[in-house]
Order: C-alpha cells, then sequence, then structure tokens
C-alpha cells in the first residue's frame, strides 16, 4: 500500500515536472506546433488586409521578402484585398453585405466590428468561433495559457472568440509609441528647457510664437483634441475611460471644461494652429509639410519620428531635433499624469483580431495559417525581416536576440524610404508585435521617448475586448454615433470661441438630452460583465 | 460662323433621329380600310421599327436594373433591418425610423442646410450659365470665343477632390481669399472654418467649376434659334438689347424651364462627395447635410435602416417638389416635363 502510493506520487510529480518544463518550453509560441508545409498543394486564400496606408511605394504586399518567406514555408499564397487607407470602416461594413466573405479578416474590433456585436457576428455566421477550434492553432493556444488576463481578453461574454487576437511579446501593460514631442532646436534658441507643467507649456509656446515666429506653435487634431495625452494632466480622457471599475465620459467632467478653457484661452493667444479645425489629422502628426518647415513646435508624433528622424524625410531645417516630453501636469509637485485612453493596447494586447470567415472553404487552413504567426520562428522574421538577411536587415546583438539595422531602414542602400523598407522586409501589424524591434534600433535619445511617455496607469484603459447584446449595441450605437458627432463639433466650437464656455452646463444638458446617461449605463453593464468572466 | 452653324445642324439632326421615328410610324399606321387590334399596330410597328425598339432596350434594362430592382430596398426603411435575415427576414416596425430622426437633434439643422445650400446654389449657379451663354452669343471674333469657352469648359475635368484642396489652399488663416475678407473687414480667421462662409464657398466653388460646363446646353440651345428672326427684329429696327430680349431669350426659354424643373427636382439632392470633403467640426453648424449624415449614419455606421428612411424622406421631399413645379410650370408657360 505504501508502496503504490509513493510510487504514485513519484509518478505524479515527475508528470507534473514534465508538463511545468513542457509549459516552459512551449510557452510564447517557442516551439512551432505547425508541420510545414500546411498543405501539399499550393492554396490561395484571400485576406482582408486594412493597412493601405502603408504600403510605401509597393504595389502588392507579397511583393515583400516576409510574405515571400512565409508562402514558401507554408505552400499558402495570400491575396491580399486592401481597402482604400480612408474608407476601412466603410469597406469592412460592405465586408457583410457582399457575397464573398475573405477567408481572413483582419480589423481593430475598437474601430470596426460587426455592427451587432461580436457574438452576433459568429451566431450570423460570418466569423468562425476560434474557441471552438483550440486544437488548430496550437502556438496561439500558448499565449493564451500563459497570459494572464487571457481568458478575459481573448473570449466574449459567452465564451466564443472572435478570432485569433494580436499581443505584445514581453509586455503586460503595453507601451507608448506616440507622445508629445516638442522642437529642442526651438527651445535652445529662447533659452527654456522641455515643459513639464501646463503654465511652463505656455510659456515656451509664448515664446516660441513671439520670439521664433511659428505659425502653430502647438499642433492638434482637427478636433481641437488627441488622444488624451496633452489633457492626462487634468485626469480625464477625450471620450470614454475608467476609473476604479466605473466608466466616465469625459465632457460630462468639470476637468473637461477646464481643460477646453484652457485651450480656449490658447487658441485666442495664438498658441495653437489657427487652422487645426481644417487639418486633416484625427489624432498623430499628418501635415507633414508644415513639420518639415518649421511651422510646427510642438504635436503628437510617433516615437519613430524623434531626434532628427524628419533631415532625412526633407525637413527645410538641418537642425531639426524634436524630443519626447511627458505629459503635462498642473503643478509641479505632482505625480507624472497617466496616459488614460486606450488607443493602442489593455494588458498584452495590440487590439488588433484575425477572424476567419465561417464559409471559407479552406476555414482550417486559415487557422493554422494564422497560428504559424504566434510561433517564435515567424515572430522574429515578422518584426525584424528573415533569418539570410542577417547583417543586412538586422544583425545578432550580443546576448543573441535580433535588432533591426537602423542605416537600413532609415538611410536605405537601395534609396527606398523607411515606410518601404519596412513593408519590403518587415510585416506590417502581425499578430505578434515586438516592441523592441520598434525602440531597440533606435540611436540613443529616440529610443527615450518610449520610456518618457509609458507612464501608463492600465486602470484607466477600458478593456479592448467589452461586448455588448446585439440590442444593447444596435441603442448605443443609434444614441452614441449623434453624440460623438456633437461633442467633437462642440470641442471645437469652444476652442474657437463660436460657442461660450459660459454654455458648458446647457451642452451637458443637451448631451444628457442625446442620451449620454444611457450610453454610461451600457459600457457600465458591459464592463461589469467583462470583469466577471 | 461656321463652328456656330455646325452645332446648330448637330442639335438639329440630334432632335430629327428623334422626330424620323414619329414621322415614320405616323405615316405607316394610318389606317387602310379596317381597324386594327392594339397587339397588331404594336406588332406592326416593331416590325418596321425594330431599330428604334432595340435602341430603347439598353436604356430601359438600365432604369429596370439600376433604378427599379435596387427600389425594393426601401423596404428597409419600415424594418429593423439586420444583414443576416435580410430584406424578408427582418422585423418590421413601422415607422419607428422615421420617428426617430424627426425627434433626433440634428433633424431641423440637415433639412435646413440641405435646403439653404440647394436654394441658394438654384439662386446663383442656375441663371448664371444663361447669362454666360448669352454674352458668348454676342460676341463675334470666333477665335476668342472658342478660347473662352475651353477655357470655362477646364475646371469641369478637374477631381472634386483637388478643387476642395485649391480652396482649402485659399482659406485656411494665411489664404489669398481670406487675406482679401480680412481687407473688408473679416475678423474671424480662416474662411474655412467659418460657419457663416460655407455656403458661400461650396456654392462660389461650383459655379467656378461649373459654370462653362453647364452653359453648352444653353449655347446649343442658341444656335438653334433660326437667323431670319435677328433679320426680321434688325429690319423692324431692333437693336442688340432688344433682340436679345424679343429673339434670343423666348427662344431658349423652353430649355430654361426644363432645366429649372429638373434642378428643382433635386432640390434636397444635395451630393455628399464635396461636402464630406469640405466640412469639419467647426461648420457642421451650416455644412452638414442630409446626404452626409447618411453616409455616416449608413456607411460608416452601417445602420441601414435608419439611413434608408432618411433617404426616402429626402426623396419624397425632392418627389413633391419635381411635382409642384411643373404643374405651376405648365400653368404658366405650357412647358412641362410630362
Amino acid at each position: 500500500m505504501n508502496k503504490w502510493l509513493s510510487l504514485a506520487l513519484a509518478l505524479i510529480m515527475v508528470l507534473s515536472l514534465c508538463a511545468s518544463a513542457l509549459a516552459d518550453d512551449t510557452a510564447f509560441g517557442a516551439v512551432d506546433q505547425q508541420t510545414y508545409p500546411l498543405t501539399p498543394e499550393k492554396v490561395t486564400l484571400t485576406m482582408w488586409y486594412p493597412n493601405g496606408g502603408s504600403m510605401g511605394s509597393l504595389a502588392d504586399f507579397n511583393d515583400g521578402e516576409f510574405w515571400q518567406w512565409l508562402e514558401e514555408k507554408t505552400n499558402v499564397h495570400i491575396d491580399f484585398i486592401v481597402p482604400p487607407s480612408g474608407s476601412v470602416t466603410e469597406s469592412f461594413n460592405l465586408l457583410f453585405a457582399g457575397d464573398e466573405m475573405p477567408d481572413i479578416i483582419v480589423a481593430q474590433p475598437a474601430n470596426q466590428c460587426y455592427r451587432d456585436g461580436m457574438d452576433a457576428a459568429i451566431d450570423d455566421g460570418y466569423f468562425l468561433d476560434i474557441a471552438q477550434h483550440l486544437d488548430w492553432c496550437p502556438n496561439y493556444v500558448s499565449w493564451m495559457d500563459n497570459l494572464e488576463y487571457a481568458k478575459k481578453d481573448c473570449y466574449t461574454d459567452s465564451g466564443k472568440m472572435y478570432g485569433l487576437w494580436g499581443f505584445w511579446l514581453n509586455m503586460e501593460d503595453g507601451y507608448a509609441d506616440q507622445g508629445i514631442s516638442i522642437r529642442k532646436d526651438f527651445l535652445d534658441k529662447v533659452g527654456k528647457e522641455v515643459p513639464t507643467t501646463y503654465a511652463e507649456w505656455e510659456d515656451v509656446l509664448t515664446a516660441f510664437k513671439d520670439q521664433l515666429g511659428i505659425a502653430a506653435p502647438f499642433y492638434t487634431s482637427k478636433y481641437g483634441i488627441d488622444y488624451g495625452e496633452f489633457m492626462a494632466g487634468y485626469g480625464i480622457a477625450p471620450y470614454w475611460y475608467m476609473e476604479d471599475g466605473a466608466i466616465k465620459f469625459g465632457p460630462m467632467q468639470d476637468a473637461y471644461k477646464e481643460y477646453l478653457t484652457m485651450m480656449h484661452d490658447w487658441y485666442e493667444k495664438g498658441l495653437l494652429d489657427p487652422d487645426f479645425s481644417t487639418r486633416q489629422s484625427t489624432g498623430v502628426a499628418a501635415d507633414n509639410d508644415m513639420i518639415l518647415n518649421d511651422k510646427i513646435g510642438a504635436l503628437i508624433d510617433w516615437g519613430t519620428r524623434m531626434t532628427d528622424a524628419y533631415v532625412s524625410r526633407g525637413a527645410s531645417n538641418p537642425d531639426f531635433w524634436a524630443v519626447a516630453a511627458k505629459q503635462p501636469k498642473k503643478n509641479a509637485d505632482d505625480p507624472d499624469p497617466a496616459f488614460r485612453v486606450a488607443t493602442n493596447n489593455y494588458h498584452a494586447m495590440t487590439n488588433y483580431c484575425h477572424s476567419v470567415s465561417a464559409d471559407s472553404k479552406y476555414a482550417e487552413l486559415a487557422v493554422r495559417w494564422l497560428d504559424t504567426f504566434y510561433a517564435a520562428d515567424n515572430f522574429w522574421n515578422a518584426n525584424y525581416g528573415i533569418e539570410s538577411e542577417e547583417g543586412r536587415v538586422w544583425y545578432k546583438a550580443e546576448d543573441g536576440h535580433r535588432i533591426g539595422n537602423y542605416d537600413f531602414r532609415y538611410s536605405n542602400p537601395d534609396g527606398l524610404d523607411s515606410a518601404t523598407v519596412l513593408v519590403k522586409y518587415w510585416s506590417k501589424n502581425p499578430p505578434i508585435r515586438v516592441e523592441a524591434a520598434q525602440i531597440e534600433q533606435m540611436p540613443g535619445e529616440r529610443s527615450i521617448a518610449h520610456k518618457i511617455w509609458t507612464t501608463y496607469e492600465p486602470k484607466n484603459f477600458i478593456p479592448t475586448n467589452l461586448t455588448m447584446t446585439v440590442d444593447e449595441g444596435t441603442e448605443y450605437s443609434s444614441l452614441y454615433t449623434d453624440i460623438q458627432t456633437y461633442v467633437q463639433e462642440c470641442n471645437v466650437k469652444f476652442i474657437m470661441g463660436q460657442m461660450s464656455l459660459d454654455e458648458y452646463d446647457a451642452y451637458r444638458e443637451t448631451l444628457k438630452g442625446m442620451g449620454i446617461d444611457r450610453c454610461i449605463e451600457l459600457q457600465q453593464a458591459a464592463l461589469d460583465r467583462y470583469f466577471a468572466r | 460662323m461656321g463652328a456656330v452653324t455646325q452645332s446648330r445642324s448637330l442639335f438639329k439632326s440630334t432632335l430629327g433621329v428623334l422626330s424620323v421615328a414619329k414621322r415614320t410610324r405616323g405615316q405607316i399606321l394610318q389606317p387602310i380600310g379596317k381597324k386594327r387590334s392594339w397587339g397588331e399596330i404594336v406588332a406592326r410597328d416593331f416590325r418596321v421599327n425594330w431599330a428604334v425598339y432595340v435602341m430603347a432596350l439598353p436604356v430601359l434594362a438600365y432604369f429596370i436594373i439600376f433604378n427599379y430592382i435596387p427600389m425594393t430596398g426601401i423596404i428597409m426603411a419600415f424594418q429593423k433591418f439586420q444583414i443576416k435575415k435580410g430584406i424578408w427576414g427582418s422585423k418590421f416596425v413601422g415607422l419607428a425610423n422615421f420617428v426617430r430622426f424627426f425627434n433626433s437633434p440634428y433633424a431641423w439643422r440637415l433639412i435646413r442646410n440641405t435646403l439653404l445650400i440647394s436654394l441658394y446654389g438654384l439662386a446663383f449657379s442656375f441663371p448664371l450659365p444663361v447669362v454666360f451663354a448669352l454674352c458668348l452669343n454676342e460676341v463675334r471674333s470666333t477665335k476668342f470665343k472658342r478660347i473662352t469657352q475651353t477655357i470655362s469648359y477646364m475646371p469641369y475635368f478637374i477631381s472634386i477632390v483637388v478643387v476642395v484642396a485649391i480652396l482649402f489652399d485659399f482659406c485656411k488663416s494665411e489664404g489669398v481669399l481670406t487675406m482679401l475678407a480680412k481687407k473688408f473687414g473679416w475678423s474671424g480667421g480662416a474662411l474655412i472654418s467659418a460657419p457663416q462662409w460655407f455656403r458661400t464657398l461650396y456654392i462660389g466653388s461650383n459655379i467656378w467649376q461649373h459654370l462653362g460646363y453647364n452653359s453648352i446646353i444653353f449655347i446649343s440651345a442658341l444656335a438653334a434659334i433660326d437667323p431670319q428672326l435677328y433679320e426680321a427684329a434688325t429690319i423692324d429696327g431692333a437693336n442688340r438689347w432688344q433682340q436679345t430680349l424679343h429673339v434670343t431669350l423666348p427662344g431658349i426659354a423652353t430649355t430654361i424651364v426644363v432645366l429649372l424643373i429638373l434642378r428643382l427636382g433635386s432640390i434636397m439632392g444635395v451630393g455628399y462627395e464635396k461636402i464630406i470633403l469640405m466640412y469639419s467640426p467647426a461648420t457642421y453648424e451650416t455644412g452638414d447635410v442630409i446626404a452626409s449624415y447618411v453616409y455616416r449614419v449608413g456607411l460608416e455606421d452601417a445602420d441601414y435602416s435608419y439611413s434608408t428612411a432618411i433617404n426616402l424622406f429626402n426623396s419624397l421631399v425632392n418627389l413633391l417638389v419635381l411635382f409642384l413645379a411643373n404643374q405651376m410650370s405648365r400653368r404658366i408657360s405650357d412647358t412641362s416635363l410630362w
């Protein structure tokens, strides 16, 4: 008896040891569990791939080395369906109205989602419920099993899976690849430091305007607000955010009025771009002409554009030098404000979801093909360039991990621009993204930008994957569409002075009349269900 | 002179094609003896004029395929349409979508903006091509006339995107037009982001772009006026102004009236393309029209029932105005579409 028991115990120990060892080995796609080629005969899959704005000078993504490598490995040819970059949402909606759903659909559900919700997309027979086919995607499962919040973040309220979600490598709380950028060379000319409080900002922007004659000392989006970087110090976000598990709507807060009051004041003083409302930008730098010709003092920009990046992009001023600035705060002794709005990620989610058509003849193949992206082999290649490009597109660091070749990307020997290099040798927004791919290769000060901006406080994010029921979703969008338009319109009017800030209370009453309280309720219910998953 | 005669004969021959069919039919169908049944008449007519029928076929097909079949989609306006269930399976909700529109905070503003842009457009951009055609008609030098005409057509072939980009450039806070407005006492910053200026800029650029092209039909109508009338008027001692008043204008009155009625029929039909290129949150107040709203709700938000309902309302108003205008014109001037 004792003998048997000890034997059994020993066996259990050995087994569990094996299991944990196994888990460690295969976690995060370390061991590719697909067999190649995925199909003996070449198969063509169609993929809806909304990255039209990032094609550089490539005519087809298949001209990229990474995609050619993947085709050779998997024996799957991808026919990219690229919607025009200005009408992605429109094209996405039309997918459901048409007869031919592509085999694979890549989208950011936060911006483009089936109108009746994620569950409905599966129930109505458009998308495959991946949860039923986890055996097809072992690499993806090896990620989910090892991510703390995966069960909450990857499944809907009713336990379905809308697609294969994208993840960041080695990152629980995300990072900011965009933030406030200010011209260091201007600061030096007026003899000032990078501002940290709103008062210092005003002082610096005034100096830019008065001493240097900068047309748009601070450049903002056409809605007058950014993704929340600049208003973070007021403890609010542009639209939805979360505070202690409660849903909040920015414009309903008093702090929002204070913020608009300040922006109006700055607008009157000429510290904002006088033509901001006619710009094309909806958040991050868009008007390159203005940046390149020294018309802008500070703006929201990408981390890859720091320091002298614009010089090689054609800046008229060879001394162009941009540095990252922290989100401003009200008082010097306040803590650094958190970046509050979920534009980028929640937990390790990249916000991209890769769905498969339920009607696809090759559904299993499509899932398996997507799954290859979650295997180490593939995601290293997707993020850095393929294996055989070592020494040219990327090189090995001392500890063996890959680093992108900065010079190859930004002063390409073939004369390609950086956007084209990206899609020719890498993959744009692959399912697994490696933060370091963007940052590490950056020379010196440029890489610091991300550290400066990443003052995250994830408790303020709204999770990527909230789900509403069909009825809730319909009611919410019928109310919120009008509200959003109204908020965008009034933000601009308050800042430009077409509406007086004395009318702010009346404005909030109008929002209530339009049903903002009901929208908050619906969001809150979805959030509560998320936490209850 | 040569060009004028040429275009006149072209115009006449176009009319000719239409009237030939009538004439032959008239001759063939002269009753010869016994009365024929309707079917026989049609069959016989078809045998004789089959070419004309064949020519009409594509047009008929076009209207059936692209205009009548899609009209079944109007049902969506009375449903809570869900893509999966389709037109036959979605829930019928009666007038709920219309009620929602008229209760929405934007309904009145959208209708007002649409009507105002359209009416101002009618008031300014409709008469100008007529005036332009009359002016050209008075020009003696053929070379000058041709050059002017060609130059005036040119903007028509520029893409709307480019036209709006030019407009933005001229109307930004340091743009030419803004500077000009400031000289005349304007103090509100960039014209393009001022709601007061939206309609002016929209219609003004429309006129610039379409003036020459829209005048073509009037120029050809002018060419169709019998020169003998002018000769007679000259003999009666009419000067050029009197000739314009008593010969030219009556000569093209029918064309003007028909085009006006057609134009009235699309009174609520301000297209969304140029609007969504031009407007910004700052100018929604005056720039957001039904079409741009339907675009946002329908295509971006995929709320098909609601957008269909709004558009149906829009079309009904158009139909009503068209009908009234036609009726009125028939009473006043004996010219009408039907």
